[in-house]
């Protein structure tokens, strides 16, 4: 069978995005580049996104052309992978600021939660296509995805990194989700998931203190209510057209991630209201096609991974969002495609590229 | 098995869909909300934090003398800082910031250890010194601008000029008395930094201009000051005195020409000096005036008719007043003589009679009329008032002590003024420092001070009579040797005992005061010394004849026509002038035996074997039989090239004058700059041995005046 032309709509939102990075990530990490480099190299960040795009976009459009169902052998290689790596990331990781999320290989850092995400949707996606309508069991179909789910958390977790612990188990929840799990199993799993995230904020007093700075940031400015006080100047100060690609001012080391988490605040402050609405559109865009791909995959398999892969980029993207207009309590977390960094942008487009393979084959007619 | 259901995953898929496009929603509306409707509340948050307000600080006004000649100005140069809290090592930092700055360690380390924000390391480095520290990178050791304060004649009118403080405050002097006009008006620049503390490239930047401190013309002549600093120098050496001063004015206008007291100070690097040189005594603090204040009780009887001047009196040695016998000064008493000659005499018995004869009501009258016991109005702070005894404490004994100055505390200024009033021809006036407030670049005048008249005190016929008494006390009497060949000079000589323990002691201060020329007065002035040593303490032995010279001075300066009889006078005895030889490292019997043969005497200062130093210099006229001082010192025993001399200041030199002081003394230079000299190292005073070098600074004042 002839497979079918990707998703052209898909194509031009990704590359948007990509580009839109690039440009961001230089200007927002201009001041620190100047100074990191003692004022030799402005573009340092700038340079190595460019490249790491251009890597990426080499990786997807590698994947476009690979079918997918060749990876389904070696569900049970990732769904072992995942775990180990994330067992020893916590022993030979690189420590930065107390956590050890990154290994260092030198010329990129390569983060084992990101491969996790992509590893749980392929183990979801199989076992969930494997067992059929025993996912409407309670223990089939809810107990032991959660169980393999719940590890991969609990190891995130251990680095620690909350934010994307939630990224995890939202692709989770939406996988199982579309494949039909009952309401009453997922509302229950809801539920105690509520709990635990309250128990995990109580037990690291940190978490407490940012829960309640996001309700009010100006309470403690020099405090906890620091980067998302900063992160609303930024917004703010862009008004509705914003100061002009490159006028930031929050970039001036106000913002203390300004081309990683905070990226959006900076579009914000540098392209006003129109930036981030795009950005909110683009991503809108990318919901759309990539559940579309979704209902017109040829086999539930393929269905179950775009429902993964999008539910990944677009929840991590929302999350990130959310946290930096102060809609939810900070946690550290990027903006997918947009934000700065190296191996996780390639991962990403490993799996956009894996989206626009599934995208080539319209399902038969029924 | 059965597969999953395709149409539970399609509706759940699509379900997802729109529970994506719901939390768009809400994210649309909460952008809305924060760029939209709080963007102004944000945007000010933003723009609090990063735009910050700097002080700039204006440049304090420039002092200029009567003629315009520069004597203090402000300008920007580096100074060393440090932000304690930003110093990890104070130890480690201290001995190298000691090290490139040439300060003690233990000094720099309780600095850098100190409970502060900020500290002043040193104030005036040297270039190298700056680039040294600059060089070492030391965290929390920072350069900054910092205007500073330059006395560009070092210590010539020091007690005028006072001190101002590092953070351009006017402390003492007319720098306190003119403080908000000097001072001037601080600038804002308010620019945006980062969260660092750095500029913010390409940022925004605001300046609200500094208004720099006004500019003072003073009434002080630097010629005249610099002449009367010279004269009392000598004055207080030759005579081993505690203290004197000097005070010129012009008796018609009320100006102050010049104000010396020694010993003095350099307002550029005062915390050398014992606080106590600093004192401008002859305002802010009073003293018991004795003959002088006689002038006062003259005034009142002659203005009274009360006596003239051919009035006999008896003077058998004292006078009995009440129960008390009061003594003359002269043992034996001055017998019959008329009033012109009781004032050459100074005969205390007369001056107690008239006193007598004025009775209490009368004689405060005056003595309140001429301003004694109230602020003369100087522009000056801390001036003092003096004590009159209230009058129920004046019974006639008191009544006549007061009339031969005894018993009554005033200030030497305010004594001027009461001579300038019987020179100018009865009026007292406000005495004057500043002439006036000027814009800061001294081009336009702002306010001018004119001559303020306080009140009349006597007729005019009673000042012409009264100057013509004390005329002759100069020609016949006891001022005999305050004449100046050429001059009519009117004055009176004063030696009052010091008060001590219930009595009066062994101390004396000895005065003159005295005007010329008398005809068309021009300068009035005063000379007073605190506890001479020497074996004569009489103001018109020791204090007369230095008015003499520095009035006589003063009147070649200002170039006024000397009076026709006495010119022939003059004539005379300038052919009878003698140069001084050069004496410089002789040995002292070598030296004692020239100035022998040349018809001059000497006079002895310090212990060496080797003349150092002369007064007058080496080619000077003098009459015969002045005393040349010696200068004598134990170092310069070697021969001349191996001799170690004293650097001298050079504050205020032009390089070609700096080169030739230098190399006069043997010394090399090492030229840095251009303008004006304002640093040098050595320090003056150091002793340097011959052919050694001095690094001399030199500062453009008007290039940097500006910011």
């Amino acid at each position: 069978m002839k497979a079918g032309k990707p998703d052209l709509f898909l194509i031009l939102v990704v590359l948007f995005l990509l580009t839109l990075g690039v440009v961001m990530v230089t200007s927002a990490s201009f001041p620190r580049a100047l100074s990191a480099t003692g004022g030799a190299d402005p573009f340092s960040f700038g340079k190595k996104q460019l490249f790491f795009s251009l890597l990426s976009l080499v990786l997807m459009v590698v994947m476009i052309n690979f079918d997918y169902h060749r990876l389904r052998r070696f569900t049970v290689l990732f769904a072992v992978l995942a775990p180990v790596l994330l067992v020893l990331v916590l022993f030979f990781g690189a420590e930065i600021n107390g956590a050890r999320r990154w290994f260092d290989l030198k010329i990129f850092n390569f983060q084992p939660s990101e491969f996790a995400k992509l590893a749980l949707i392929f183990v979801l996606a199989h076992y969930l296509t494997e067992i059929g309508s025993e996912v409407r069991n309670f223990s089939t179909g809810m107990l032991i995805p959660l169980v393999y789910a719940g590890l991969i958390c609990g190891l995130v977790m251990m680095e620690p990194d909350l934010g994307t612990t939630i990224v995890i188990f939202a692709i989770f929840l939406t996988m199982l989700f579309a494949a039909g799990v009952r309401i009453g199993h997922l509302f229950l799993l809801s539920v105690s998931a509520i709990a635990a995230g309250v128990v995990l904020i109580i037990k690291e007093p940190y978490r407490l203190q940012r829960f309640f700075s996001f309700l009010d940031p100006t309470q403690d400015p020099q405090g906890a209510g620091w980067q998302i006080l900063q992160s609303l100047m930024a917004l703010g100060s862009g008004g509705i057209i914003g100061l002009g690609l490159g006028r930031s001012r929050q970039k001036f080391f106000y913002l203390p991630e300004p081309h990683t988490d905070y990226i959006y605040s900076i579009i914000g402050e540098e392209l006003g209201l129109l930036g981030t609405i795009l950005v909110l559109l683009l991503f809108l865009c990318l919901a759309w096609r990539g559940y579309k791909v979704a209902l017109s995959a040829k086999d539930h398999y393929g269905s179950l991974l775009a429902v993964g892969i999008t539910s990944w980029l677009v929840v991590q993207a929302l999350i990130n969002i959310a946290v930096v207009t102060a809609t939810i309590p900070a946690t550290g977390i990027t903006l997918p495609l947009v934000s700065y960094g190296g191996s996780s942008l390639g991962l990403t487009m490993l799996a956009v590229g894996i989206l626009l393979n599934i995208s080539r084959e319209p399902r038969e007619s029924q | 098995m059965p597969g999953l259901n395709p149409l539970v995953i399609r509706k759940r898929t699509t379900l997802l869909l729109l529970g994506i496009f719901g939390l768009i929603g809400i994210l649309t509306g909460r952008l809305f909300y924060i760029q939209g409707i709080k963007a102004s509340y944000y945007q000010h948050l933003a723009e609090d934090q990063r735009l910050r307000d700097i002080r700039v600080e204006p440049m304090r006004g420039t002092i200029f003398d009567r003629k315009l000649n520069t004597l203090a100005f402000s300008f920007e140069t580096e100074a060393v800082y440090a932000i304690p809290h930003q110093i990890k090592d104070p130890q480690g930092t201290a001995k190298i910031v000691a090290e490139k700055l040439n300060l003690p360690e233990k000094e720099v380390y309780s600095k850098l250890t100190k409970k502060t924000s900020f500290v002043w390391l040193k104030m005036k480095p040297l270039p190298e010194e700056v680039q040294k520290i600059k060089e070492a990178r030391l965290p929390g050791v920072e350069v900054a601008q910092k205007a500073q304060r330059f006395y560009l004649q070092g210590s010539l009118a020091a007690h005028v000029l006072g001190i101002s403080g590092i953070d351009n405050q006017g402390l003492e002097g007319i720098e306190k008395y003119y403080d908000q006009y000097l001072s001037g008006i601080p600038g804002r620049e308010q620019a945006e930094y980062d969260s660092k503390g750095d500029h913010i490239p390409l940022g925004e930047r605001r300046f609200i201009d500094a208004q720099n401190g006004a500019s003072l013309v003073l009434t002080i002549d630097q010629v005249i000051q610099y002449i009367a600093e010279r004269e009392l120098e000598k004055a207080v050496l030759e005579n081993g005195a505690k203290k004197g001063a000097v005070i010129l004015m012009d008796p018609m206008t009320g100006e102050i020409l010049a104000l010396a007291n020694y010993p003095s100070f350099d307002p550029n690097h005062y915390a050398q000096y014992p606080a106590a040189n600093r004192r401008n005594w002859v305002l802010v603090d009073q003293f018991e005036p004795g003959s002088t204040f006689k002038i006062v009780t003259a005034a009142a009887a002659l203005e009274e008719g009360l006596v003239r001047r051919d009035s006999r009196f008896f003077d058998p040695g004292y006078i009995v007043v009440e129960d008390r016998r009061l003594k003359c000064w002269r043992a034996g008493g001055h017998g019959s003589q008329t009033f012109v000659e009781a004032v050459e005499n100074s005969c205390n018995p007369v001056f107690a009679a008239l006193a007598l004869r004025l009775g209490q009501q009368k004689f405060l009258q005056y003595i309140h009329a001429f301003g004694f016991g109230q602020q003369t109005g100087v522009d000056f702070p801390g001036e003092a008032r003096g004590i009159i005894p209230p009058p129920a404490r004046i019974k006639n004994v008191e009544l006549a002590t007061i009339g031969f100055g005894q018993g009554i505390s005033i200030t030497p200024l305010q004594l001027l003024c009461a001579l300038s009033a019987i020179a100018n021809g009865g009026e007292l006036l406000e005495p004057r420092l500043v002439k006036e407030i000027r814009t800061p670049d001294g081009k336009e005048v702002i306010t001018k001070f004119e001559k303020k008249t306080i009140r009349r005190v006597i007729s005019e016929q009673t000042a012409r009579e009264l100057a013509s008494i004390l005329t002759s006390v100069v020609e016949n009497g006891s001022g005999n040797r305050a004449r100046i060949a050429g001059y009519r000079v009117a004055g009176k000589t004063g030696t009052a005992q010091k008060p001590s323990k219930g009595g009066y002691g062994q101390e004396r201060i000895a005065s003159f005061i005295g005007f010329a020329p008398v005809e068309n007065p021009k300068v009035a002035g005063m000379i007073i010394l605190d506890e001479p040593q020497g074996p004569v303490k009489y103001g018109g032995v020791i204090a007369a004849p230095f008015f003499s010279s520095i009035v006589g001075d003063v009147l070649k300066y200002l170039e006024v026509e000397p009076s026709r009889e006495q010119e022939e006078r003059r004539q005379t005895n300038e052919d009878n002038l003698v140069a001084v030889p050069n004496l410089l490292h002789l040995p002292k019997g070598e030296a004692i035996q020239i100035l022998k043969q040349a018809g001059l005497t000497y006079r002895e200062l310090g212990v060496g074997e080797y003349v150092i130093a002369q007064n007058p210099k080496a080619g000077v006229a003098v009459e015969p039989k002045t005393t040349i001082l010696l200068y004598c010192d134990e170092e310069s025993r070697y021969r001349r090239e191996h001799a170690t001399v004293l650097v001298p200041n050079l504050a205020g030199f032009t390089p070609q004058e700096a080169t030739k002081a230098l190399t006069e003394l043997g010394l090399k230079i090492v030229v840095n700059g251009s303008g004006i000299a304002y640093q040098q190292t050595p320090a003056p005073g150091t002793r340097l041995s011959t052919g050694a070098t001095v690094t001399v600074y030199f500062i453009t004042p008007d290039t940097d005046r500006k910011r």
